[in-house]
């Protein structure tokens, strides 16, 4: 049975670098700085720290009858499905409505506009007979499910994968079973989480979330940067002709570390896992990776397990972590790193880890500081997660017949 | 194949099912209701216990007494599935933040919709995969869809667990006071040994699924199991015009 490659035929990114696809690579590129601060989006918080908040992502079209509110992570979330509006209706011409699937990841869902509505006080009670509410559904995960899915011409199924910050990876899984056992053709997957009150307490809480930007690796990191963003790639069995791939998904590898709910296992064993089961499903050695896009988010605990484990696999390879340049965007981390490379790849280009300097010496690995140029044809890319949920995927460049 | 008719059927090896109201599942169904009661979850231990939600607290539960049928030493790949998670969580951390202007560390790390998957995966020392799904109403059909997938893929025991736990006043509710959980261990039905409870299939027809509270399909089949008795079960739809059902047949 084989469950790969897949084709990556489209993809999208929105995020504090910009609010298409081609702004963020510009952006990231050029390791452009975008951070704002908190109390430009949260005013009034006991803290003020620095977050990856999107600039006007674009307000939706009035000549679609949408049936969720035009929430903060609608609008986020909005901002990568249009993108993606002319290929997926290509896929969906390709294969059939019923055909195209569309598999969501988040972790907060529309947490903040719950946040908000409570705080205004305009919560009104459910109605007798009633078994859901507006509030309700516009807080739930698959609260713009239908209505990108519909937006999109998608009939096929449609679910939330939500493993917290590795929910955008796991969903990508999801997707190509569903390609691979037939229920599917094409898949869109999509991911999205925006900025909230809840999560910059809630990370200050746990002492991880700094004054100061986010610095992957380096000696000097404290702690992550929060930030918003969505991904999407369409996801196709092989493609049918004329149709290019931007590139090859070409292997998935997911474990736990049955350690800890909020903590990585320091040993890296969970790590390991999932790196190896995502070079053995790919049918790939561990020499074949050029490049690691770490999940890289600036803690201590991740950083010092990670770049140990990257090391045991991998020795010697290039690492970056785009968190630097994105913020940690949670549930849309994952795809996020992942566009990132597939950019990455087209361009045979590495991306920078903005702040980085001084790095840890105990980090054994290459830190990517500026963009570089390197002849790359697979890239991994890790996404790990609260309870220690792990998710590793294998991406090569794209060429004539599949890998 | 063209739709969840054409995957395999599945051996039930165990379940679990829990009512913060009802003494069983054919009480459920029934809506014949017990005093209230709080699971168990002896699969924690004590200090995992602590901070944790009702609807986690459900999940363990059940999971447990769908492990109790399992073979020595297995280790599924786990599916957890909720409609809305931890949302009374989410609820206190608001409300803690919007007066308290801060919020409980240990709290916001059990916030996330997979932190019942955490806390499974530690307390059994399961190291393989395990992921989480939301679908709505459809939370449950959606994460038995996803089940059937990964027992396809992984050719091996699978362990899914759904529960959803009554809305808190900060969302507007309750809409019902009845909380529940239910736990399937299955196994592609060609390789394990069929001393199960029996088998279940997936079926999809055309047409919209009935508008039903998400626990009833789960009352119905656990219901079903544990008779045992042959039952075909609406549990929601996956893709629009679509309602999936479970057709359960007994050993």
């Amino acid at each position: 049975m084989k469950y790969f490659p897949c084709a990556i035929t489209a993809a999208a990114l929105a995020n504090c670098l910009g609010n298409t696809a081609d702004e963020v690579f510009r952006n990231a590129i050029a390791g452009a700085d975008c951070f704002a601060t908190s109390d430009e989006v949260f005013p009034g918080l006991p803290f003020r720290v620095p977050v990856g908040l999107m600039k006007a992502p674009p307000k939706r079209p009035t000549d679609f009858p949408w049936k969720g509110a035009e929430t903060r992570l609608f609008r986020v979330v909005h901002a990568s499905a249009v993108q993606l509006k002319a290929p997926v209706e290509s896929a969906v011409a390709r294969w059939g409505k019923d055909r195209v699937s569309y598999v969501f990841a988040s972790s907060t869902g529309g947490l903040e506009h719950t946040e908000d509505t409570v705080s205004r006080g305009a919560v009104t009670p459910i109605a007798k007979g009633e078994t859901t509410s507006t509030l309700l559904a516009d807080h739930s995960m698959h609260a713009t499910n239908d209505d990108m899915a519909n937006y999109l011409g998608i009939g096929g199924y449609r679910y939330v994968v939500t493993t917290a910050c590795s929910s955008s990876l796991k969903a990508l899984k999801s997707a190509v079973r569903l390609i691979e056992s037939g229920l599917a053709d094409a898949v869109l997957v999509g991911c999205g989480d925006s900025l909230c009150r809840t999560t910059l307490y809630g990370f200050r809480s746990l002492g991880i979330l700094p004054d100061a930007p986010t610095r992957p690796f380096s000696a000097d990191r404290a702690g992550l940067t929060l930030g918003e963003g969505s991904a999407f790639v369409l996801l196709e069995r092989t493609p049918k002709p004329g149709v290019h791939p931007l590139a090859w998904l070409s292997g998935i590898g997911e474990s736990s570390d049955a350690f800890h709910p909020s903590s990585p296992d320091p040993t890296g064993k969970g790590a390991l896992a999932s790196m190896r089961e995502a070079l053995a499903t790919a049918g790939l050695a561990p020499t074949d990776i050029d490049h690691v896009a770490a999940h890289g988010t600036g803690t201590l605990q991740n950083d010092t397990m990670e770049s140990a484990a990257i090391h045991t696999v991998f020795p010697g390879i290039p690492v970056t972590a785009t968190k630097s340049l994105t913020g940690h965007t949670l549930g849309a981390a994952g795809l996020t790193s992942l566009v990132l490379s597939l950019e990455s790849l087209r361009l045979q280009t590495c991306l920078p880890t903005l702040r980085s300097e001084p790095t840890d010496p105990t980090v054994a690995n290459p830190i990517v500081k500026t963009a570089t140029p390197r002849s790359m044809t697979h890239v991994l890319v890790n996404s790990f997660a609260f309870g220690g949920n792990n998710c590793s995927a294998v991406i090569s460049r794209a060429g004539g017949t599949a890998p | 194949m063209t739709d969840a008719h054409a995957l395999p059927p599945m051996a039930v090896l165990g379940f679990g099912f829990f009512s913060t109201q009802h003494a069983s599942p054919e009480d459920t169904v029934r809506d014949i209701r017990c005093e209230a009661q709080k699971p168990k979850f002896g699969l924690l231990v004590a200090r995992a216990r602590r901070f944790t939600s009702l609807v986690t607290q459900m999940h363990v539960e059940v999971c447990g007494q769908a492990l109790s049928s399992a073979p020595k030493d297995a280790s599924p790949h786990t599916i957890f599935a909720s409609h809305h998670g931890e949302l009374h969580i989410a609820a206190d951390l608001i409300s803690d933040l919007l007066t308290l202007k801060s919020v409980s560390s240990a709290r916001f790390a059990l916030s996330v919709h997979n932190a019942p998957s955490g806390l499974v995966s530690i307390a059994t020392g399961n190291t393989h995969g395990t992921t989480t799904i939301a679908a709505g109403d459809d939370s449950f059909a959606a994460g038995l869809l996803e089940a059937f997938l990964i027992a396809r893929e992984r050719r091996g025991l699978v362990l899914l667990s759904y529960a959803d736990e009554p809305i808190p006043a900060l969302f507007g509710g309750p809409i019902s006071d009845v909380g529940t959980g239910f736990a399937l261990l299955l196994s592609p039905a060609t390789t394990a040994p069929l001393q199960g409870l029996g088998t279940i299939a997936l079926q999809e027809h055309t047409g919209e699924a009935d508008p039903r509270l998400p626990f009833q399909g789960t009352a119905d089949l656990a219901a079903a199991l544990a008779a045992p008795r042959p039952a075909t079960v609406q549990v929601g739809q996956v893709r629009p015009g679509h309602a999936m059902r479970v057709v359960f047949s007994p050993t």
